[in-house]
This record gives structure tokens, C-alpha cells and sequence, in this order.
């Protein structure tokens, strides 16, 4: 390799982009050529994904970048050429140099970052050039037609001549013409432009507010507000539009994932993907990569049958479906998995539970808990653990992953008929619904997802335990109380006739005691930022409808402290030495 | 890309000076952002004491540190002209705003290398690294302080309450 580059850390970064995006797209017209070795636009489309990384890693110097596209763009063109068609053994090689190419380009997005050129390449890369030049000669010799490339020429012997060069030159055009329509924004100045929005939008009910309550407010000003207030809505609109992206993505990479994943289990699979053009916030497709990617290898690992008569004797096609699927209902978002597989095996997964305490004999819980138990920790039923799946982990990250972005997880299956995985999710992290609450002289905002219902309690309700902890009976049920005035150690009035919400998580309830319930709100979460350190009981905070900042309650955290802090006979201290205890200080 | 400090020749520069008592203290003036008026603080339950709350600066979500409560001072009532200065600081390699509520600001001055001196030593078992050093200018003795260690979560109070005479003679040593 040569030394390092002069070269512009721009241009570097910019390669990296476009060769990912390059990478990306020509996964993806693999995979429609691997359905359909005779679609030529896919294949040219592939074979100019490679010719433009060829050409930039020429320009960057980079030799195994640069070999190895170059290697795979001989075996398209010989595809192009007719010598030889992409199937089998061929197409696997075309692959294989996509994932070559991925890596390398991470490496250099990598040494990008730590400033140490050149990247150090892969040792695997001379092994696939010499495949694939294997592959070349054999076809160039057409000696050995019979044992590599097999039945190749006869199988596609007559296609449409290709018009390569002039579709080359139209398609590069309508590209060049689409890359002009669209500029590629750092998140971080959009995600400044949102608050900045968010902070108007603030500013300009505030000027409302002042301008009406005077009289000496004119018609005219107040006309000019009117209009002022809906351009600024729909600007808040729109830049919140910014960060949101289609699914696509994320469901081409599933596609790929699972063409690898059933060729690694020998299975036949159909991929269909469904609402590709749905749009969500770019942080929640970033986050729901991962429990996506445990979902299809466990769906085509697990879920389908590995035997195609069992399939067949069921009445099923022999081949397995495997379907993702994104739409939007009600303000959320549903991405779901779903394979028409066996099922899972219920009488398995209560055996299990019972086995684990998780289940008592006589309990007959519904079909939904049940499925729900496969998402506890250590938990499988899989009685083969392979390379991929099965080894009791996996399911419980999902689950816990899903939760942390404010969503859930919802299984059905029917027993041979397939299992739906299915995932709610909020359309962005940024914003959240939640009830604007007061405890003394603060206000919090409470996630509405995890409140399950709100109480008046009634004195002879809340039962006192060793003094230290309380409890609030709803409905027969004994929930765990947290006074957040005293647990927070807040200053101000308390109402006599408190209200309890009941909120949950992770299946936990606890009963959280607030003076009064001030609203609904929209609100955009914010991080407390580094400079406080640990905040139990608080994810984050939001900007108010006044501009104060609001604080937003986690439940999840709130309930750690409940059982480690002793609320009740706390004496509420004075002003100066509020709250500074650490928390551990309490621990009944 | 600090060299190592063994010299005040890098010290040198524009501060910006603020009051927290009788005591003048002195803070990069690159590192300051803005200074605003006292103005709506949240409190954060369960934070550290010295950690005001959390304020609304034009959209961004901004911890607000008591400075006074952070170098262990006696509190005092909040009154106009009380600030709020923030700034620009390096925390676990990231930059981050933070914001420091002080008695009042003074006034912006040119310190040159030659009126800084090295940050005393009081007795053992105290920690002065975040004092950047002690300057003197005309309008009296200012100390300069290095403030992303402030602003850093361990403690860095002087305990007991450093006095302004202590002061001056370890400056003067």
C-alpha cells in the first residue's frame, strides 16, 4: 500500500459514505439477481456499484480495495458477456466480495478516526481474488464447463442482447440527477435546527401571550402573530420531518441477512418485505437494527421447519416464508417478523417455566404470557444450539432493547402454523407522550406509555410496612407507593387528596404519589447531560409549554428506588440540606 | 494540545473575573460562552448538592453549579446580581457546556505570563489542581482556575474556607 495520502480527510469520509451506500444497493440487486439470473439491469446496476468503488479506491490508493472490486468487476463483466451466468458457486463469490469490501471500507472509516493510514488490510482478500480468477479461468477455457460452472451457458442460452453502455449512460444520469435533489446534513445540526424550532415555537406563544393579555396590543400585531404562530408550527413540523427515514434500510439489510442465514442452515427461504417506504426517526432505526437481526436468524434458524416435507405434509409450500413487515398505526410505529414456521412449542415453554419457577402447575396463563416467557433471561427452549441461535440469550436482549426505546414486544404463534413477532414502536425517541404532573413545587412529566391507570387511594388504601415502606391496594392488588415529595425530599404544599398513577415496567407496578395531574404534553426528551452525574428516578428532562425545563420520570428507576429507599417516616428535611444524601443513606 | 504547563508563558491571556464573596476569581475567557442573568433553575432531586438544577438556555438543557456550594462556602440568598456564567468543557474527553452560578461578574483582563504565579500549596491533605494559578492585577489578587477540574465530579472544595490573608501570603511565597 503507499504511504499516507495527502489527501483531504473529507474526501476519505465522503468514500466511505459511497462506497457503504454503493455496497448497500448492489446487495440488493444481488439479491434480485439471484432470483432472476437474467435481469440485466440488476446486473449492470451491480456491476457499476463495483466499477465506482474501483475508481475511488484508485484514486485513495487502496490496493486490496482496489483488487478485490476490481476482480469482482471481471466476473460481472463475464456475466454481462454472456460467458457465464450468476448462480451457485459464482454468485456466493460476488457476495463474499461485497462482505470483503464492507470490511475494508470499515477499515478505513476506522482508521479515519484514529489518524493511522494506511488501513491494514485483510488477509482474506488474495484468497478471493484467486477464487474468483479460478472461476474466470475455468470459464475462459470453457474446458471445465461441466464441473464449475456447470449447466451455466445452456441454462440462460438466449437473452436479450445487452444495450450495456447506452443503459449504463441513461441510468448513470437519472443517479447523478436524484444525487442532486437530495444533500446529504450532519445529524447534529439537524437535531440543533429541531431544538432551535422547539425554542421558537416556546418563544412565539410566550410573545402571544404578552401581546393578547395587554389591551394595548394592536389589531394588526395580533393579525401578524396569528400568522407568525402558524408558519412556526409548520416549520416545527418539518424540521421535524428532517430526521425521519424510510425503513428501507434496515428491511434490504434483513433481506441479505436472511439470504445468508438460510444458506448457512440449508434451508429454502422466501424474503418479503413489506412498508419499506415507512418512516421513523433516524435513532430508532439505528436502535431497532439489532433486535431486527436476532428476529430473522431466530425466525429462519428456529421458526421454519428444516425438513421441506414436514413443511409439505402440513399443507405448506415446501419453501419457507419469511415475512418483515412496517406500518404505522395510531402515532406508533409496528415492525413485525413473521415466519409460517412450526410454532412455538407452548407445552415446551411452560415445562420450562415450571422447571424455573416461572409457572406454577395449576396456572393456566393465556396463549400471550406464555409466548412472553421466551423474553425472560436464560430462557430457550431450543434443543440444538447452533452457531447462530439457541444458546438462552438473545430474546431477553431483544425484549430489553425494545423496552429501553419506549416500545414493546408482542408474540403470537400457532403451532404449525408459524410466529409473529411483533414490535411497537414510538416513531421517534425524540418526542414522547406523557402527563404533566405536580409533586410540591415541582412538575414532572410522566412517559404515558408505561402509566397504566391513575387512583384516587383512599386513606385506608395505603398500608404501612415496618414502617419504612408502603403499599396502596388497587383492585385486591398490592402495589408498592412512592410519595415523590418525600422521596425526591421536595419542599412545598402537599394536597390533602393526593392522586396515585399506577405505572408500570418491565411487568412491575408501582403506585407513584403526586399532588396533582396538571395535563397532557407532548414533550422532547433531552439528555440531563454529563455534568450532573447519576439521576435515579430520571431519564431525562423536556422543555415545558413556560420554557422551565421539566423533569421525566423514569419508571424503571423509580421502581429500583422503591425498594431500597424507606419513604415513609423520612422527616421532610429543611431547605439547605434538601436532597444532597446519597441515596444509599436511606437504605431501610 | 496543552504542552506541559511548567511555565505560566501559556497562562497568559484574557480572563474573565467574577466575585464569590470578598474572594475574585478568574476563568479563560475563551472557555466562557455567555453570561446571563439568574434566571429559572430546576432542581435535579438526588443530584450532588452543588449541583443547582438544570436550566433552559434557547433550546439546550444546561446543569447549573452552585460555585459557592462546589468550594464548600457558606450559602447565601440569591440576589440580582447574581450570575450564571457558561462554559465550554472538556469531560471525559467530550465537550460539554456547564454553567457556574457566581456572586458577580467583574470585569475582562489581560493577565500577562509575569503577574501569574503557580497554584500554593496549603497544608497537606488539600487539593489545589484546580487552581490554575493566582494572578495579581491592579484591582487586587485574583485566583485563575482551571475549570474543566471545577467542573469535574470530584470534590474540589478548599476545606476549610480559604481566607483572602492565607491567600496572599502563599501567593507572595
Amino acid at each position: 500500500m503507499a504511504g499516507a495520502p495527502d489527501l483531504d480527510e473529507d474526501i476519505i469520509r465522503e468514500f466511505v459514505l459511497e462506497g457503504n451506500e454503493q455496497l448497500a444497493d448492489a446487495d440488493n440487486r444481488l439479491l434480485d439477481l439471484e432470483k432472476n439470473p437474467n435481469d440485466d439491469e440488476a446486473l449492470n446496476a451491480v456491476f457499476r456499484s463495483f466499477h465506482t468503488i474501483k475508481g475511488l479506491a484508485g484514486f485513495l490508493n487502496l490496493e486490496d480495495l482496489q483488487t478485490t472490486a476490481h476482480a469482482s468487476e471481471d466476473l460481472l463483466d463475464c456475466a454481462r458477456g454472456r460467458k457465464l451466468v450468476l448462480h451457485g458457486a459464482a454468485i456466493d463469490l460476488v457476495f463474499q466480495a461485497s462482505d470483503v469490501l464492507k470490511q475494508l471500507i470499515g477499515q478505513v472509516g476506522d482508521c479515519l478516526e484514529s489518524r493511522s493510514w494506511p488501513p491494514s488490510g485483510l488477509a482474506k482478500v488474495p484468497t478471493l481474488v484467486d477464487a474468483i480468477r479460478t472461476l474466470l479461468a475455468s470459464v475462459d477455457s470453457e474446458a471445465v464447463l461441466g464441473t464449475k460452472v456447470e449447466d451455466a451457458l445452456e441454462e440462460a442460452p438466449e437473452r436479450a442482447a445487452p444495450a450495456a453502455d447506452g443503459a449504463d449512460d441513461g441510468a448513470d444520469r437519472a443517479r447523478s440527477n436524484e444525487a442532486e435533489r437530495t444533500i446529504r446534513v450532519d445529524a447534529q445540526r439537524l437535531d440543533q435546527l429541531v431544538d432551535l424550532v422547539g425554542e421558537l415555537v416556546i418563544t412565539v406563544s410566550m410573545v402571544n401571550r404578552a401581546a393578547t393579555s395587554n389591551d394595548n396590543g394592536s389589531r394588526d400585531l395580533r393579525r401578524h402573530l396569528l400568522r407568525l404562530d402558524k408558519i412556526t408550527r409548520e416549520l416545527q413540523e418539518l424540521a421535524g420531518s428532517l430526521r425521519m427515514v424510510p425503513v428501507q434500510g434496515l428491511f434490504r439489510k434483513m433481506a441479505r441477512l436472511a439470504r445468508d442465514t438460510a444458506k448457512k442452515c440449508g434451508k429454502q427461504v422466501i424474503f418479503e418485505a413489506v412498508g419499506e417506504d415507512t418512516e421513523l426517526d433516524k435513532t430508532v432505526v439505528e436502535k431497532v437494527a439489532d433486535p431486527l437481526v436476532h428476529l430473522v436468524r431466530n425466525a429462519i434458524d428456529h421458526g421454519l421447519e428444516a425438513d421441506p416435507e414436514e413443511r409439505t405434509q402440513k399443507g405448506k409450500s415446501a419453501t419457507g416464508h419469511l415475512s418483515l413487515r412496517a406500518f404505522h398505526k395510531s402515532g406508533l410505529i409496528f415492525i413485525e417478523v413473521e415466519d409460517d414456521g412450526k410454532g412455538l412449542n407452548r407445552a415446551a415453554i411452560i415445562d420450562k417455566a415450571i422447571q424455573r419457577g416461572l409457572l406454577r402447575k395449576d396456572e393456566v396463563p393465556e396463549d400471550r404470557e406464555i409466548f412472553a416467557l421466551i423474553c425472560q433471561p436464560g430462557f430457550s427452549t431450543a434443543a440444538k444450539v447452533t452457531a447462530m441461535s439457541g444458546r438462552g440469550v438473545g430474546m431477553d436482549v431483544v425484549k430489553r432493547n425494545i423496552v429501553a426505546m419506549g416500545g414493546s414486544l408482542d408474540i403470537r404463534s400457532e403451532s404449525g402454523k408459524g410466529t409473529c413477532f411483533a414490535m411497537k414502536l414510538p416513531l421517534t425517541l425524540a418526542v414522547i407522550d406523557g402527563m404533566l404532573v405536580r409533586a410540591g413545587n415541582e412538575r414532572y412529566v410522566i412517559p404515558t406509555l408505561s402509566v397504566v391507570r391513575l387512583v384516587e387511594p383512599r386513606q385506608e388504601d395505603i398500608v404501612s410496612v415496618l414502617e419504612t415502606h408502603e403499599l396502596l391496594q388497587v383492585q385486591g392488588q398490592s402495589i408498592p407507593l412512592l410519595r415523590l415529595t418525600t422521596l425526591f425530599a421536595m419542599e412545598g404544599q402537599t394536597n390533602a387528596c393526593p392522586l396515585a398513577i399506577i405505572a408500570e415496567s418491565d411487568g412491575q407496578r408501582v403506585a407513584i404519589l403526586v399532588d396533582e395531574l396538571l395535563g397532557q404534553q407532548q414533550a422532547v426528551i433531552k439528555s440531563i447531560g454529563h455534568g450532573i452525574g447519576e439521576t435515579p428516578g430520571i431519564s431525562g428532562c423536556a422543555i415545558l409549554s413556560d420554557g422551565r425545563v421539566g423533569l421525566v420520570l423514569d419508571v424503571a428507576g423509580l421502581l429500583k428506588l422503591s425498594k431500597t429507599t424507606a419513604p415513609a417516616p423520612r422527616p421532610l428535611p429543611s431547605t439547605s440540606n434538601g436532597h444532597e444524601q446519597p441515596a444509599g443513606a436511606w437504605t431501610a | 494540545m496543552k504542552a506541559p504547563n511548567t511555565k505560566n508563558g501559556e497562562k497568559e491571556g484574557k480572563y474573565l473575573t467574577f466575585k464569590l464573596g470578598r474572594e475574585e476569581y478568574g476563568l479563560e475567557l475563551v472557555r466562557v460562552r455567555e453570561i446571563i442573568a439568574l434566571m429559572d433553575i430546576t432542581p435535579v432531586p438526588l443530584a450532588p448538592e452543588y449541583v443547582r438544577g438544570v436550566m433552559n438556555l434557547r433550546g439546550r438543557v444546561i446543569p447549573v453549579v452552585d460555585l459557592r456550594r462546589k468550594f464548600g462556602m457558606q450559602p447565601t440568598e440569591d440576589h440580582d446580581r447574581k450570575c450564571i456564567i457558561v462554559c465550554d468543557v472538556q469531560r471525559n474527553d467530550q465537550a460539554i457546556q456547564m454553567s457556574i452560578l457566581v456572586d458577580a461578574v467583574s470585569e475582562v483582563l489581560h493577565i500577562s505570563a509575569a503577574d501569574i504565579e503557580d497554584a500554593p500549596s496549603f497544608s497537606t491533605g488539600v487539593e489545589t489542581s484546580f487552581i490554575h494559578g493566582i494572578a495579581k492585577a491592579k484591582s487586587g489578587v485574583k485566583i485563575l482556575l482551571d475549570i474543566d477540574i471545577v467542573l469535574s465530579a470530584k470534590a474540589v472544595s478548599l476545606q476549610p474556607v480559604l481566607a483572602p490573608p492565607q491567600l496572599e501570603t502563599a501567593a507572595a511565597t
